[in-house]
């Protein structure tokens, strides 16, 4: 049964159009992986209004590539010039740039790309084989279960969230406020709008992610670019040695399965997968000094599972219609504007969409090792572009991409002052990242809680009773505990020494 | 003195000089409309209904009337920011609002608007209607809508219904169900008919009145019952299925309809143009098809129809807002 379901899958997505835009998506992701400043959100959002011409599944196609092509592009600037081009791969700057000085860059960008492959090809198969079992149980959840997976995702983006406690904390709930902004479901109020009808329906995801992101990242280079711009290390060697390939089998393999996890939950998402499979691997070796000095591990396993987790995902996305990242909710959005709407119904309603995005995963993965492989030196020139002469053309498609969401200059200008709120973060050391999640997953929160309470009839013991929301709520608990005893917190300060 | 003199003079010169440039009065008049690209404002963001509605007659008008037709997206604050902005641009033609009953929706529900759905605008056509379907969960006992409001009735305040949120026309059709019933049956108000369906089939929302294309789909498995039309007349979709009047609840009917209008004081020519054309549209029986696909049902009405069923909605909602006591801001 799953395999005519993954003959339907290839059969979509094989045909040449399809190709085509896996192609691209691929092309594209990697190219915004290797500029600093350019991610995939940023990418697809602005690509997003070129999608309405196209067939629903093509467009999803070239999104997907986009967002998977984004890891492995991201590798190559942390590696070759200490430069992540996604906050996913910040882990592999320690230990590939380290492998880099010591002329191993080859090695690193070899086991980066194939790492990223293996976890690529696992995970699009974990898909296959586990959505059909989460779709048909997705209906089964309850806004009880999503409210509690929500305190999960919340709970756990503070534990595992990068630097200061405090910081990550504070920005999760400004997220939150921004995220309260617009008309309240249950009683259609228009909150925190100043009397802007232009933000009754709240602040577009868009314009604050290309704000914060974007246009703040801009700035902030523009004003380091001088003493930050690192030096072109030449490549060596490509192909790792049987060394290599001895110590980082197995990371690979703990990275795919941890990224896959990661990915799954709504919060954990790419960046957190790395860190959680670096974090991992120093603690499993045997010789945990060499990490941060050009240990191949290091670079195996968090590119491994930032991949395992940019493809895993989806599986929330498709079986349930929730977005786990904010890649994810705009991926949302992509398929809203084409009529679709993401949810359990999506494998029954539209299986040749669904099998069709799942088997170009795989080809796209194919298509990212053999482009990465050979062309890792025409992505290093590219790096070369003057940044004076990138910056404008970035700030240009992005007020484009801003404007034609909701062909609002409103939203161009609340942008601009996203980008200078998102400067200041920087500057004061604030985490951004923490913010988008609070901003995506606090009205989620609402929604449900009042949905539930509403359901019950105000009665809160449902989300002790459901047993789902039980689980979830008890698994938030301990983690926060987690957080609370001071050995763990120890711990992760000593990780970020390094 | 001599100032005024010499503005008369360059202005007595220009004057011919304008005549040249603009065209006598006469040959400005007889200039073919449309002699520049004609703007279709959609009120929402793209996708969904309306917006493919809007599309299609872009598409068919630029063609019989060879000049471009644009669609443009207008969305925010449940349609209010586009119908505003058509209301206050130039009443020439050349922007045209193609919007869903919306326009008479929000006012009804008091919102602080600032346009008048009659007043501000011109009706050109009343283009087509979504049909929509009234279904109940199978753990709702009954095979018709009787049966299932006598279930409601026998459990009071226990049973949800699902909307795509407050003020939607889900929301309105089911309170007005309401009203003309007496069943008290509890609103979750959700976003969207896809999560409507998910809750629907979760089983924790028991009844909806929703578009019946994208339910259709349940209703061939059993995961779903489909009890009546909300329309009134019955849909050539389901012609077996009877509408909610038929099947008990005399007198309701709701029109989820989707029209076309020009700004108020757009010349009568233009608009007895662009109405006899988008009637043509409803000839074409490939325009149609390809509409039916879409879950619409083409209607074709002339403006005075349109302008009687504008009145005539706006009272019917503000009825069913006062009714059910929803407020909203």
């Amino acid at each position: 049964m799953m395999l005519n379901d993954l003959i339907l899958g290839f059969s979509v997505a094989a045909t040449p159009i399809n190709l085509f835009y896996c192609l691209m998506g691929s092309l594209f992701g990697t190219l915004v992986g290797v500029l600093p400043g350019v991610g995939p959100v940023v990418t697809i959002a602005v690509l997003l209004p070129a999608t309405f011409a196209l067939e629903p599944t093509s467009a999803l196609i070239m999104l997907a590539g986009i967002y998977y092509g984004a890891q492995y592009g991201g590798s190559t600037t942390s590696i070759l010039l200490n430069l992540p081009g996604e906050t996913s791969s910040v882990v592999t700057c320690l230990d590939g740039h380290a492998m880099a000085r010591q002329g191993r860059a080859g090695p690193a960008l070899a086991v980066s790309a194939l790492g990223s492959f293996f976890a690529g090809c696992a995970a699009t198969l974990l898909i296959a084989l586990f959505s059909p079992l989460l779709g048909a149980i997705a209906v089964r959840f309850g806004p009880a279960d999503y409210f509690s997976l929500m305190v999960v995702g919340l709970v756990g983006a503070v534990v595992l969230a990068q630097g200061s406690l405090l910081k990550a904390v504070s920005m999760i709930v400004l997220g939150l406020l921004l995220g309260l902004v617009g008309t309240d479901v249950n009683s259609a109020v228009s909150r925190f709008d100043f009397g802007l009808p232009e933000l009754a329906d709240g602040i577009n995801f868009v314009v604050l992610a290309m704000g914060l992101f974007g246009i703040g990242e801009i700035i902030v280079t523009l004003e380091r670019r001088k003493d930050e711009e690192g030096t072109v290390i030449p490549h060596g060697r490509v192909w790792p040695s049987r060394d290599d390939v001895r110590q980082s089998w197995k990371p690979v393999l703990r990275g795919t399965a941890l990224g896959s996890l990661l990915g799954l939950l709504p919060g954990g998402g790419t960046a957190l997968a790395s860190f959680a499979a670096y974090a991992l691997e120093k603690k499993l070796s045997r010789s945990p000094e060499r990490f941060g000095k050009g240990a191949i591990e290091g670079v195996a396993a968090p590119e491994s599972a930032n991949n395992a987790a940019a493809q895993t995902s989806f599986i929330p996305l498709l079986t349930l219609g929730l977005p786990s990242n904010a890649v994810m909710a705009l991926m949302v959005g992509a398929m809203m504007i084409h009529g679709i709407t993401p949810g359990p119904q999506i494998m029954t309603s539209r299986p040749d969409l669904f099998w069709g995005m799942i088997a170009s995963m795989w080809i796209g993965n194919l298509m990212l090792v053999l482009l990465n492989m050979p062309m890792i030196g025409l992505w290093v020139r590219l790096l070369r572009i003057p940044y004076r002469l990138l910056y404008p053309a970035i700030l240009l498609f992005a007020c484009i991409g801003i404007y034609s969401v909701s062909n609002s200059a409103f939203d161009v200008g609340l942008a601009a002052a996203f980008g200078l709120l998102g400067y200041v973060l920087v500057k004061a050391a604030f985490e951004p990242a923490p913010l988008l999640l609070g901003f995506i997953l606090g009205p989620l929160m609402e929604e449900n809680l009042r949905r539930a309470m509403t359901m019950s009839r105000g009665d809160a013991g449902v989300f002790l009773r459901e047993p789902v929301s039980l689980v979830l709520l008890l698994l938030a608990a301990a983690l926060l505990a987690l957080t609370l005893l001071p050995a763990v917190k120890r711990g992760r300060q000593e990780v970020f020494v390094e | 003195m001599s100032k005024l003199r010499r503005a008369l003079l360059v202005a007595g010169l220009l004057a011919p000089l304008a005549v040249l440039v603009t065209g006598t009065p006469g040959a400005q008049a007889a200039d073919a409309y449309p002699s520049r690209p004609v703007k279709l404002v959609v009120p929402f963001p793209p996708g969904g209904s309306n917006d493919l509605l809007a599309r299609e007659i872009a598409d068919a008008l630029a063609q019989r009337l060879k000049a471009p037709f644009v669609v443009e997206n207008k969305g925010g604050a449940g349609g209010a920011i586009g119908i505003e902005a058509v209301a206050k641009s130039p009443a020439d033609g050349y922007t045209i609002l193609v919007v869903s009953n919306s326009l008479v929706t929000a006012p009804a529900l008091n919102r602080q608007l600032r346009f008048d759905a009659v007043k501000d605008f011109t009706p050109i056509s009343l283009v087509a209607e979504l049909p929509t379907v009234l279904a109940v969960t199978p753990d709702v006992p009954g095979a018709t809508l009787a049966e299932a409001l006598a279930y409601i009735k026998a459990n009071p305040g226990k049973l949800n219904y699902a909307s795509a949120g407050i003020g939607a026309p889900q929301h309105l059709s089911t309170e007005y169900l309401k009203s003309a019933t007496g069943a008290d049956i509890v609103h979750i108000p959700l976003q969207g008919q896809g999560q409507m369906l998910t809750e629907m089939l979760g089983g924790r929302v028991q009844l909806m009145i929703g578009v019946f294309s994208t339910a259709q789909p349940y209703f061939a498995k059993g995961a779903l019952k489909a009890l009546a039309t909300g329309g009134a007349k019955r849909t050539p979709a389901a012609p077996d299925l009877p509408t909610i009047a038929e099947a008990g609840v005399p007198g309701y009917g709701v029109q989820w309809w989707l029209g076309a209008l020009a700004p108020a004081g757009t010349p009568p020519d233009i608009v007895a143009l662009l109405n006899r054309e988008i009637l043509a549209l409803g000839q074409d029986t490939a325009f149609r098809a390809k509409l039916a696909a879409a879950g619409i049902d083409w209607v074709g009405s002339g403006p005075a129809e349109f302008s009687q069923t504008l009145v005539k909605d706006l009272a019917l909602w503000t009825k069913v807002v006062a009714d059910a006591g929803i407020e909203a801001k």
